[in-house]
């Protein structure tokens, strides 16, 4: 009972919700860059949110069940070849025993979750299964993924049937408005006073660059320059997921996933939790733009956004054969996605997008 | 005691109780710290200690902002600072200095114009004040350095310096915990495992205690590695006051 790597892809960890509790110490959280869409791929193979998933940059990895299992990719425009057949994202696929699967990419959206029905059989480390690749620890064997790698498999709660009518509506990457820049709201502070009027004009009124210097840790942006009043150095201080770092020559870089947790660079804002997830799907090349936004607001979001996932998952349940147990409603933080459902059931049209092309 | 409040992002806040490196604001921040985590707030994640912040990770949907900086500083108006002035604990950190395990250690003694012995001994006759951890797990900002054997950053950073590596940068002393690249002049090397994923606590100090390096030779590094890699080593801890 095991999953086979033939080809991981060039970044592809084991990752869950993160290793809480010990940033007194040093230790970044690491966990999902998506976690939306690692929930949501979960959440439609049986598994319960929060268990880990193989994340993938841009490039997923070729691999093999040597069991049936059920599996969905979430998170970019990707897709599921097995053996031949493509499946959309979004969508759980009963896979035979042997079947080769590989993953499509398509045009947006750069992380990959890919859950497996039943879970990864990984050892926890301090509380996770969150790969720590700077420290070495967690996930398989500290390190991603390599050709040969055999993973061996956790049994389902909901047996190994087949789970392929569950699929959910693709997610919006893009806006609408303005497909070719995003707009990621933010909180100021909490050394926005060490920018000058002019800094912080700048700041919200460019659009800034997501350059290829990004991964886990952080994504350099590349734009018209923030001006400080004196130095960009602080007395180091504490870093969370989204932190806007402005570094020494004026350019953001927006602290991700696999950060410091603590840091010596003033920072200007912090990206809201519900855009995070949007925000790393950003490829490089991509534009942003900074809108501001209160801490009261932001809370707001998050519950709102935690009221649609409960709601997505009774409509899922719903939608499931008589008996059938959905997982997934441990009701973590800002999980819901902020566009892209319908509020009650899903229109036929989406049912098409969703579907397999069977 | 002033403090400011401020929100980082949605789900953290941070207490700002000065703006300077100086143990009276440190010993305030680790007071608070652990006066806070005892109070065992709703929605609370962790608390992380810095140079002259604490930072409070928490979850907004169990505790929203308001809520949360109301609770704060209607608990430090009762917090007791004298209360704070707890016990000085010191974990000794044997370091075998200078050969193979320390090959910066010439650098050291030609910068600041002294002897081995002399450097080592400087180097090991302070209890160092934990500031602070950052930038990787356990590695130490330690305060209290006698400035005599300061010396600048090697000028090309080695690719890889070898955990439990101790060494000087500036007017900094610290241990590299696991194995990375550094610029740091190594003079010296633990055979502590500071970081052990299987230990009750994976970093054995924190910030707001102490670290005082005590000189060993090569044979007791040896002596003592493979008593660390038994599981038999006794990690000595001194208490004070």
């Amino acid at each position: 009972m095991a999953m086979h790597v033939i080809n991981p892809g060039p970044r592809t960890t084991i990752q869950d919700k993160g290793r809480l509790g010990y940033q007194n110490s040093g230790f970044a959280p690491s966990g999902f860059m998506d976690r939306v869409a690692s929930r949501m791929a979960n959440v439609l193979v049986g598994n319960h949110d929060s268990d880990a998933v193989v994340e993938f940059c841009l490039i997923g990895p070729e691999l093999y069940f040597d069991e049936t299992v059920n599996i969905a990719v979430c998170g970019g425009d990707f897709g599921i070849d097995a053996g031949g057949k493509i499946y959309p994202a979004n969508k759980a696929v009963h896979v035979p025993a042997g079947v080769r699967i590989k993953i499509t990419t398509g045009k947006v959206g750069i992380y990959g979750s890919l859950a497996v029905g039943g879970g990864l059989d990984i050892p926890m480390v301090m509380g996770s299964r969150s790969t720590n690749l700077r420290c070495g620890i967690g996930g398989f064997k500290g390190r991603a993924l390599m050709a040969g790698d055999v993973i061996a498999l956790r049994s389902p709660e909901n047996g190994r049937k087949d789970l392929s009518w569950r699929w959910v509506p693709p997610r919006r990457l893009v806006s609408p408005d303005d497909p070719d820049i995003t707009r990621v709201r933010v909180i100021a502070g909490p050394q926005e006073d060490m920018f000058t009027a002019e800094g912080i004009k700048t700041f919200y009124e460019s659009s800034y660059v997501i350059t290829a210097h990004s991964d886990r840790m952080g994504y350099r942006l590349s734009g018209p320059q923030v001006e400080a009043k004196g130095g960009y150095d602080i007395l180091s201080d504490g870093i969370v997921n989204g932190s806007i770092q402005i570094s020494g020559e004026g350019q953001p870089i927006v602290m991700m996933a696999d950060r410091q947790t603590t840091g010596g660079y003033a920072k200007i804002a912090s990206v809201i939790n519900v855009d995070i997830p949007l925000f790393a799907q950003l490829r490089p090349g991509q534009k942003v733009k900074f809108v501001r936004c209160t801490v009261q607001e932001a809370q707001e979001l998050i519950r709102k956004a935690d009221k649609k996932w409960k709601e997505h998952c009774r409509i899922l349940e719903k939608s499931a054969p008589a008996g059938f147990k959905v997982l997934g409603l441990s009701g973590r933080d800002g999980g819901g996605s902020r566009t892209g459902w319908k509020s009650r059931g899903w229109k036929r049209k989406d049912r098409k997008r969703g579907g397999s092309n069977r | 005691m002033e403090y400011r409040i401020l929100p980082v992002g949605d789900s953290a806040l941070t207490i700002i109780f000065g703006t300077e490196i100086d143990p009276e604001t440190s010993r305030i921040v680790r007071t608070a710290r652990k006066y806070l985590a005892k109070k065992n707030i709703k929605g609370v994640n962790e608390y992380v200690q810095t140079y002259a912040t604490l930072m409070v990770h928490y979850r907004p949907a169990m505790i929203g902002y308001d809520e949360l900086e109301a609770r704060i500083r209607t608990e430090l108006a009762q917090m007791d600072l004298g209360s704070g002035q707890m016990k000085k604990k010191t974990i000794v950190i044997p370091v075998c200095y200078g050969g193979e395990f320390g090959p910066d250690l010439e650098n050291v003694c030609e910068h600041a114009g002294l002897t081995g012995e002399e450097v080592i001994r400087r180097h090991s006759s302070v209890d160092y004040l934990i500031y602070m951890l950052g930038f990787m797990p356990g590695f130490v900002y330690l305060g209290g350095m006698d400035r005599s054997i300061s010396t600048p950053r090697l000028k090309n950073p080695r690719e890889r310096l070898e955990k439990g590596s101790v060494g000087i940068a500036g007017d900094q002393t610290g241990i590299y915990p696991l194995v990375s690249p550094g610029g740091w002049q190594i003079i010296g090397r633990t055979p502590l495992e500071l970081y052990d994923q299987n230990r009750e606590k994976p970093i054995l100090y924190e910030a707001g205690e102490f670290i005082r390096f005590v000189p060993i030779t090569e044979k007791e590094f040896h002596a003592i590695r493979k008593q660390v890699e038994d599981g038999t080593y006794e990690y000595q801890w001194i208490r004070e006051g």
